[in-house]
């Protein structure tokens, strides 16, 4: 672990940073200004901390798991599976229960890790490039995409045009219920991937030489995978898919404070937690009267940075 | 003297083409075994097969007789240790870090595992690589990491495979002096190794080379045998003509297949 006085300081700090994001905004002095602040902006920056926490520390995990820096939720597919999983479960009504269990997280799961297990497989091949996996994620991401556009023309109006509203990603509608939701998903999942970092650690400079090291590679794998399926389904479910969210934040901590996996998957869960709030906030304050999606802002700065990165290792 | 590592017939296809065809060999605890053989010949899948990497369309790896994949990966970790072919996956990793992760079968605190990592460093000559990032090191300087990380793993055997590659005439001395230094205090090791003449920086009398051609044994003996030049000619298929200067004898390759 990092230091563990440097872990907390750097864990207030996040605090501070998300709780700042709150005043980021329309002035709050007007007559709703504290039921705004309470009721709006807070569970709002609480539910982007969670779900920027566990996309950043999936997105790292993942990168170890398949060795490959561009390997994250969004970019092999985790997310659109999960998408297309929720839309499913919309056109099926958002109500339906499967073997008592509510349908809608149940199908974001099953549509993440079905498509994270398939590039696992891809990634898991002798000799399997950079390449190859990014491609098998492009190949799968397009076709849930076209599934769940399907998907949305067999639904009446109103609810296609939610649907397309809620798969810009957004925060905006979130309240303490929703967040009440989310929270045992993010807690398992992030434990859990605090607990494999001991594994990951070996992992990082090769996967065979961590398996001649004493590593049960499948296991870890097989766990680590499942719970970056979990967590990203579960914030898929709460608030649509935000996208390259795990590429960014690990790549900036891998900058800052280096690769070893005890750094960067805490380093990304803080990162995240902040980044996601900072990001929502920009959206608020960009244009007059109206929101920007905080999904649009990631992708906004999402798709350069990945540009920039596959660039870079072309010419390598 | 104890057997440590066996394979019994073991035979791996690729296709319905053999890489290994009906290999045999026992490794004896203490012994240094070199591995001869061309490009291809069947040396990584050898050393991959003992480790239980590459599983066995037909025969058997054992670790003191007991099936390989039966073993836990710890207890696997605590038998062997493994110097691959292909270098560390470069990254954003500090030397020191990757080393210690070589010792995840003690499942100890980080910071015990790093103190560890420095020891075996030192044995290396390459404690003053502790803070440096893996990604701005040189082929001699990663050479030194990986086996420091052999070191720190604390296995009773070695494999290493080419571990001689990419690296100047001065460093594959040091590492097969080093090499044969750990073997005296009681290390076994198997080394797959292009040039038979890296084995002039070991002691012969505990060293057996085993020679490899398109995945089967063709010859077994050691340095001094009278044999080796044919040995040499069974291994790589072209007739070796045997050279001595100044007490030193060298292996050429000669023929009319060369051209």
């Amino acid at each position: 672990m990092i230091g563990s006085l440097r872990l907390l300081s750097l864990t207030f700090l996040t605090i501070a940073i998300v709780m700042a994001t709150t005043w980021i905004g329309p002035s709050l002095s007007g007559p709703h200004g504290d039921q705004i602040l309470t009721e709006l902006r807070i569970p709002r920056a609480i539910a982007g901390a969670l779900v920027g926490a566990v996309l950043a520390a999936a997105g790292a995990v993942v990168q170890i798991l398949l060795q490959n820096p561009l390997a994250t939720p969004s970019t092999i597919g985790t997310t659109a599976g999960a998408t297309l999983g929720v839309l499913a479960a919309l056109v099926l009504g958002s109500g339906t229960t499967l073997f008592g269990f509510p349908l809608l997280p149940a199908a974001a799961f099953l549509g993440a890790l079905v498509v994270t297990l398939v590039i696992s497989a891809v990634a898991s091949r002798n000799r399997a490039r950079t390449e190859d996996v990014l491609l098998a994620g492009i190949a799968l991401t397009l076709a849930t995409s076209a599934l769940a556009s399907a998907l949305r023309l067999g639904v009446d109006q109103i609810t296609s045009l939610s649907a397309l509203r809620w798969s810009l990603g957004s925060l905006t509608v979130i309240g303490f219920d929703r967040i009440g939701m989310l929270l045992p998903f993010v807690v398992i999942t992030l434990l859990g991937m605090i607990w494999l970092i001991r594994s990951l650690e070996v992992m990082a400079s090769g996967i065979e030489r961590a398996r001649t090291r004493g590593v049960e590679v499948r296991r870890v794998r097989t766990l680590g995978l499942g719970l970056a399926s979990l967590g990203v389904a579960a914030c898929v479910a709460t608030c649509g898919p935000i996208a390259f969210v795990g590429l960014i934040c690990p790549h900036i901590v891998r900058r800052i404070a280096g690769a070893a996996p005890r750094i960067l998957v805490p380093g990304s869960i803080l990162f995240g937690a902040a980044f996601l709030p900072l990001c929502d906030s920009v959206g608020r304050v960009l244009m007059e009267h109206r929101e920007i999606p905080v999904g649009v802002i990631t992708a906004a700065l999402g798709a350069p940075v990945l540009f920039l990165l596959v660039m870079r290792r072309s010419r390598k | 003297m104890k057997e440590l590592l066996t394979l019994r017939d073991a035979t791996v296809l690729a296709g319905d083409k053999p890489i290994l065809d009906g290999v045999s060999i026992e490794v004896t605890e203490g012994e240094l075994i070199a591995i001869i053989g061309a490009n291809g010949s069947g040396k990584t899948s050898m050393i991959r097969a003992l480790l239980g990497l590459l599983p066995l369309d037909s025969g058997e790896a054992q670790v003191e007789g007991k099936p390989v994949a039966s073993l836990g990966g710890r207890q696997r970790a605590s038998m062997m240790a493994w110097l691959p072919q292909e270098g560390a996956a470069i990254d954003a990793l500090l030397v020191e870090d990757v080393v210690a992760a070589s010792r995840y079968r003690f499942d100890e605190a980080h910071r015990v595992a790093l103190g560890e990592a420095h020891i075996a460093l030192e044995q290396v000559g390459a404690l003053d690589l502790a803070r440096r990032w893996m990604t701005e090191l040189s082929g001699g300087e990663r050479q030194r990491v990986e086996l420091a990380s052999l070191v720190a793993q604390q296995a009773r055997c070695w494999l290493l495979d080419e571990p001689a590659n990419h690296l100047d005439p001065v460093w594959r001395a040091r590492t097969l002096r080093f090499l044969d230094a750990r073997v005296s205090e009681g290390i076994t090791a198997l080394v797959a190794i292009h040039d038979i003449h890296l084995l002039g920086h070991v002691d012969r009398s505990r060293t057996r080379v085993v020679g490899l051609r398109e995945g089967k044994v063709v010859w077994q003996g050691r340095v001094d045998d009278e044999d080796l030049g044919t040995g040499l000619e069974q291994i790589h298929g072209v007739p070796f003509e045997r050279i001595e200067s100044e007490g030193r004898e060298f292996w050429l390759p000669g023929g009319e297949e060369l051209t």
